[in-house]
């Protein structure tokens, strides 16, 4: 037991310090997660060796894997159903849209370029055709998007893109059998039935100090993500649909969701991108830095040749189209998440797993980079001469 | 004369000097005070982190805007107050293009870490490119009323 201990106050010292350090630097705490996570398997590897940190010890897997399950859950909770509902035929164009073109795109540099296996290739496709909802809802509402038809549009979108990253991701590597069908014809029931049984189990049961909800949610997870496994998926997929179904009942629920981020930030996402970061190969990276690049200039190019058009279709202007076309290249969570299920699954190869990592970083820092760089200025300067300007939303008022 | 004052709030020293140096002007002027809050979220935005950051910055303020509000209320001072995200010189600016206000009022705000590096003084860039005047208040102006 003493080693559980010690290996568990090794992992939050590292959760401790990658949470100063996103303090101090104003850096996503995942980000700073990951790179203390590679950091320090690399030194604590050099010094004592690379078992130290335990990253295969069943409790700390058990805890990463629930990181990723409960963070992909609250997650798609976020959706905003009745925009959703509202303009989901645009949103599913052009979310597939922004899915598809990076999927192709970086499938192909990765098979005929980068000459990777068939299966190493499509799960870069999927690792990069990612986009990240947090990102672009933060600029809608700076510009005051969010409450515009472009921005509703935009923002479901982006969840059709993730979502269709992590069906992708459930299903492309899942052998189609008897079992698969299964899977998918459960799933399909429960989800229906989601929306009408749980408000009424809370409401009959809930707002107690049991935790009931909880308990009620994490046996959906960890029961669908069984399911998932037994049909050769993945759990993160049913574990978004989860949030997005539940999103106008549990997501609407402050106080649970709040109690739920406790759990997740405080405790499981640390050993989940700490775990993420572990895995990448410092040394791989330095033997050859071009590969990532290659990857990373893949994701941007094929998301801009998929984006872009489409922002311009709503006739938005050029500088505005721009940003949020590079603001729509990120993808931290979902990203990272497809590239640990490609090396624990075989798919890919440490080596592989490194620079999709080191790709899916890079395209979550440099396009906010250059889009703040570049863009920020003319807002800076000449915010007067943007219709868009005058819809800005506070968030509160008083 | 003046009007409207904005004052750009963060809740550190600076801006509670700032605050209090505006309530001094506001009260020899009968000036109304609006002030505004930005919340600036860590690069890159995450899912459920973004919202959570939102969240609770946004009950942060509006804390410390009752203690304002107080203060306010006790001079007999008009005040509004407004919480926004994103980047702080950008949303100061607008909100002073929008208002049409007179006079900005603002602590010494500068950002932490490679914020500060990489795009400098909040206090800087306001001065820079503000259409009105800014008053930049020391932190050691505390009296108040």
């Amino acid at each position: 037991m003493a080693n559980v201990w010690f290996l568990a106050a090794i992992w939050l010292g590292l959760a401790l310090l990658a949470t100063l350090l996103s303090i101090w630097f104003r850096v996503a705490t995942a980000l700073s997660e990951i790179v203390v996570g590679t950091v320090a398997q690399l030194i604590i590897g050099a010094l004592v060796g690379g078992a130290m940190l335990g990253i295969r010890e069943p409790w700390i897997v058990f805890l990463s894997g629930t990181g990723a399950i409960v963070l992909t859950f609250l997650a798609g909770a976020e959706l905003d159903p009745i925009v959703f509902k509202a303009r989901w035929k645009e949103a599913t164009v052009i979310g597939l849209t922004a899915f598809t073109a990076p999927f192709l795109g970086c499938a192909a540099i990765a098979s005929f370029v980068l000459h990777w296996t068939g299966s190493a290739s499509w799960l870069a496709g999927v690792a990069l055709s990612t986009t990240s909802v947090a990102v672009v809802y933060a600029v809608m509402l700076e510009f005051g998007l969010n409450k515009t038809d472009y921005g509703k549009v935009v923002l479901a979108a982006c969840f059709i893109n993730d979502l269709a990253t992590v069906i992708a991701l459930g299903l492309i590597f899942s052998p189609f059998t008897v079992r698969t069908l299964i899977f998918v014809a459960a799933s399909i029931v429960i989800f229906m039935v989601l929306p009408w049984l749980t408000p009424r189990f809370f409401k009959k049961y809930g707002n107690r100090p049991s935790e009931l909800e909880a308990k009620y949610l994490l046996l959906l997870l960890f029961g669908m993500g069984a399911l998932a496994l037994w049909a050769g998926s993945e759990a993160v997929l049913p574990a978004y649909i989860i949030g997005m179904v539940l999103a106008g009942t549990v997501g609407k629920d402050h106080i649970l969701i709040r109690r739920l981020r406790t759990l997740t930030f405080g405790l499981l996402t640390p050993f989940y991108f700490i775990r993420t970061g572990s895995f990448v190969s410092v040394p791989a990276l330095i033997a050859a830095p071009l590969i990532f690049l290659v990857l990373f200039f893949a994701k941007m190019i094929s998301k801009i040749i998929g984006v872009y058009p489409i922002t311009r279709t709503y006739k938005y202007p050029k500088g505005e189209a721009k940003y949020t076309t590079l603001l729509m290249s990120t993808g931290l969570t979902f990203g990272s998440i497809s590239a640990l299920f490609g090396l624990t699954h075989g798919v890919i190869t440490q080596a592989q797993y490194s620079y999709l990592v080191a790709a899916v970083i890079v395209s979550a820092v440099i396009p906010t980079l250059i889009a703040n760089a570049r863009y920020l200025p003319h807002h800076l300067i000449k915010d007067q001469e943007m219709d868009a300007a005058d819809l800005q939303t506070p968030i509160k008022e008083g | 004369m003046i009007k409207k004052m904005l004052v750009p709030y963060n809740g550190r020293e600076q801006a509670d000097a700032a605050f209090n140096f505006a309530l001094d002007l506001a009260k020899v002027y009968g000036s109304e005070l609006h002030v505004l809050s930005v919340i600036q979220l860590p690069e890159p935005p995450t899912e459920v982190e973004t919202e959570a950051i939102l969240e609770s910055s946004t009950e942060y303020y509006e804390k410390l805007f009752r203690e304002l509000r107080r203060k306010a209320g006790e001079l007999g001072v008009k005040i509004s107050t407004k919480v926004v995200n994103g980047h702080a010189e950008d949303q100061i600016l607008h909100e002073t293009e929008k208002g049409g206000f007179d006079v900005i009022v603002m602590g010494h705000q500068t950002r932490g870490g490679l914020g500060r590096w990489l795009l400098g003084s909040v206090t800087n860039r306001v001065v820079d490119h503000a259409p009105c005047t800014v008053i930049v208040v020391k932190k050691e102006h505390k009296k108040q009323g």
